[in-house]
């Protein structure tokens, strides 16, 4: 290293070994998520070991919840997050797609910003407020003036039969349904926008309206991603624990009526972890947390899945 | 052949927010001839064709005065929708846009579904047909209606788009640059097929090659800067130019 050239060799050398601190470091960082993510699995299966031992694959379709008694049957929490969240996805796709559609392609621009902004700060009110909301707000709303018209013009079908008692199926599901809205609307937007300019000019071309060109080309251009929205509003509203639990009412039976409470898995674990005293009732949560994270994963692979393909495909040209 | 005029633009002015795009032009297009657009980049040309099916206006700040005068209206009067007027005069673009979901047929069809005399299933088979004959592509694609638009190649795709443009049967028929994104054969067989378009159509090109414009027009226009410098019959714009920005410009001079 005796006179070196100016500056080549001590300025590679020195950011050489920066460089590789600096990589370890990342890749430690980057390696801790999926370590987490299998600690986590394997901790949920050792936990829920001593019920899948117990009771097997009853676990899942049996409704009996006996905590003295020491059977455990985790139906009705698994349906009724599977029901809650249905009822948010049928309420909030319709809302967000609106709200993607309008933002992208006929709001004015000066308007599109703003908006948007609105929209995904619905995703930053703590989970406990919106349950506070649907508890002083909601639900009354929904008694006074949404349960009467339901009963009277759906009351024949079993979906909206019986006595609306304030916590319900139905609260939960529109509760989520605001809280995944966000979710799904940003990222359809971004799938929406992602549609190249030259593929609604060709439909506006032909003579489409506006609409047109949005529902016969730019639309099914973009189903993939748009399905991987959904989705993964989907994953959140599964998922989703303290505003559920304060208003679906915590009831361990499965029920058809939307007006009666319900229970869903993450409420489960929130209310009775605390309890638990015996071992088969700590493992039978755990069995029901080994569920939820199987779901969850799952659902969300599949929708990241969904929006990376679309994404990749046409972000390239 | 010069017969009656098909459509015509007088003092017609587009700008993109204020900025002066193309700058007062009268221009005749005689009925079922080709008329070819040409000029460097920047020059306005695709711009102007964008004015004459009201595709512009799309664009955020684009405007327009002038007026285009298409059977006897104008087609920027305050009667005349654009959505009625797209559908008489059809479009196609300068990167192959066939709707990537739909099958060929469906590509094809979907310039009908959109004009909304939506003919019945047999009707609409015939004319598709017809469409797809018309576009020089139905004995390549005649037997695999079904298969996805995506499968056909770069310069089937942009066939197929001018069978989804002539669908309708409209009366003018403008290509935006049809052949930059294509490969030499392609561009042949779309250049054949201009030929065989004019027999139906009036058909406006724009082309940033004047080889191409000299093999397919009966008429050119030469546009520099926004504005029109020259237009006549091509044979006579080639070989005896009468603006010395045009001698220079098909001679290789700029541009």
């Amino acid at each position: 290293m005796t006179d070196p050239t100016p500056d080549a060799p001590r300025t590679t050398s020195r950011s050489v070994g920066g460089d590789l601190v600096f990589r370890a470091t990342v890749t430690a960082a980057a390696a801790i998520v999926p370590l987490l993510m299998a600690a986590l699995f394997i901790q949920l299966a050792l936990g829920a070991w001593p019920t899948i031992k117990e009771f097997g694959l009853r676990f899942l379709y049996t409704s009996t919840w006996d905590p003295v008694a020491e059977i455990y049957g985790a139906a009705p929490m698994i349906l009724g997050t599977l029901v809650s969240s249905i009822v948010a996805l049928l309420i909030a796709i319709p809302l967000s797609l609106g709200v993607a559609i309008f933002l992208t392609e006929f709001a004015p621009q000066r308007l599109r910003g703003p908006i948007a902004t609105m929209v995904e700060l619905l995703a930053a009110i703590p989970s406990v407020v919106y349950g506070l909301w649907g508890i002083f707000v909601l639900i009354p709303v929904l008694r006074t003036l949404v349960v009467p018209v339901l009963s009277a013009v759906l009351g024949w079908t079993p979906f909206f039969s019986g006595n609306f008692q304030g916590n319900s199926m139905l609260a939960a599901g529109i509760i989520l349904s605001i809280m995944i809205l966000p979710y799904i609307s940003s990222v359809a937007r971004e799938v929406i926008r992602a549609v190249p300019d030259s593929q609604r000019e060709a439909a506006l071309a032909l003579g489409a309206t506006r609409w047109e060109a949005v529902w016969s080309a730019v639309l099914p251009y973009c189903s993939g991603g748009i399905l991987g929205a959904i989705v993964l509003g989907l994953g959140r509203a599964l998922g989703e624990t303290m505003a559920v639990t304060m208003v679906i009412g915590n009831r361990h039976d499965i029920g058809v009526s939307l007006l009666e409470p319900g229970y869903s898995m993450a409420a489960a674990i929130a209310n009775e972890f605390a309890e638990a005293a015996s071992t088969l009732h700590l493992s039978a949560l755990a069995e029901i947390g080994l569920v939820l994270f199987v779901i969850t994963v799952l659902v969300n692979s599949f929708a990241r899945l969904l929006v990376w393909r679309v994404t990749r495909k046409f972000g390239a040209t | 052949m010069p017969d009656k005029i098909a459509l015509s633009t007088r003092s017609l002015t587009a700008s993109f927010s204020g900025k002066t795009a193309v700058r007062d032009i009268s221009l005749d297009f005689d009925d079922h001839t080709v008329t070819a657009i040409i000029g460097p980049s920047g020059c306005g040309k695709s711009t102007f064709l964008r004015c004459l099916n009201r595709m512009h206006e799309l664009t955020p700040g684009g405007t327009v005065t002038g007026s285009v005068m298409l059977d006897g209206e104008d087609i920027y009067s305050a009667s005349s929708e654009p959505v009625e007027l797209r559908k008489k005069v059809g479009m196609v673009f300068q990167k192959p846009t066939p709707f990537p979901t739909m099958s060929i047929y469906k590509n094809v069809a979907a310039g009908l579904l959109v004009a909304d005399k939506k003919p019945d299933p047999s009707r609409e088979t015939e004319i598709v047909e017809k469409a797809l004959r018309g576009a020089g592509l139905w004995d390549e694609v005649g037997d695999r209606l079904k298969s996805s638009a995506m499968s056909l190649s770069g310069g089937q795709q942009q066939r197929l788009c001018i069978a989804r443009a002539i669908a309708p049967e409209p009366k003018v028929l403008l290509l935006d640059e049809p052949t930059s994104a294509l490969d030499p054969i392609s561009t042949q067989r779309i250049e054949e097929l201009v030929h065989v378009l004019k027999k139906d159509f009036t058909v406006i090109a724009v082309t940033h090659n004047m080889q191409q414009a000299s093999r397919i027009s009966d008429t050119t226009a030469f546009f520099y800067m926004g504005d029109l410098i020259e237009a006549g019959p091509t044979d006579l714009l080639f070989t005896n130019p009468s603006n010395s920005r045009t001698e220079d410009y098909i001679t290789g001079r700029f541009g």
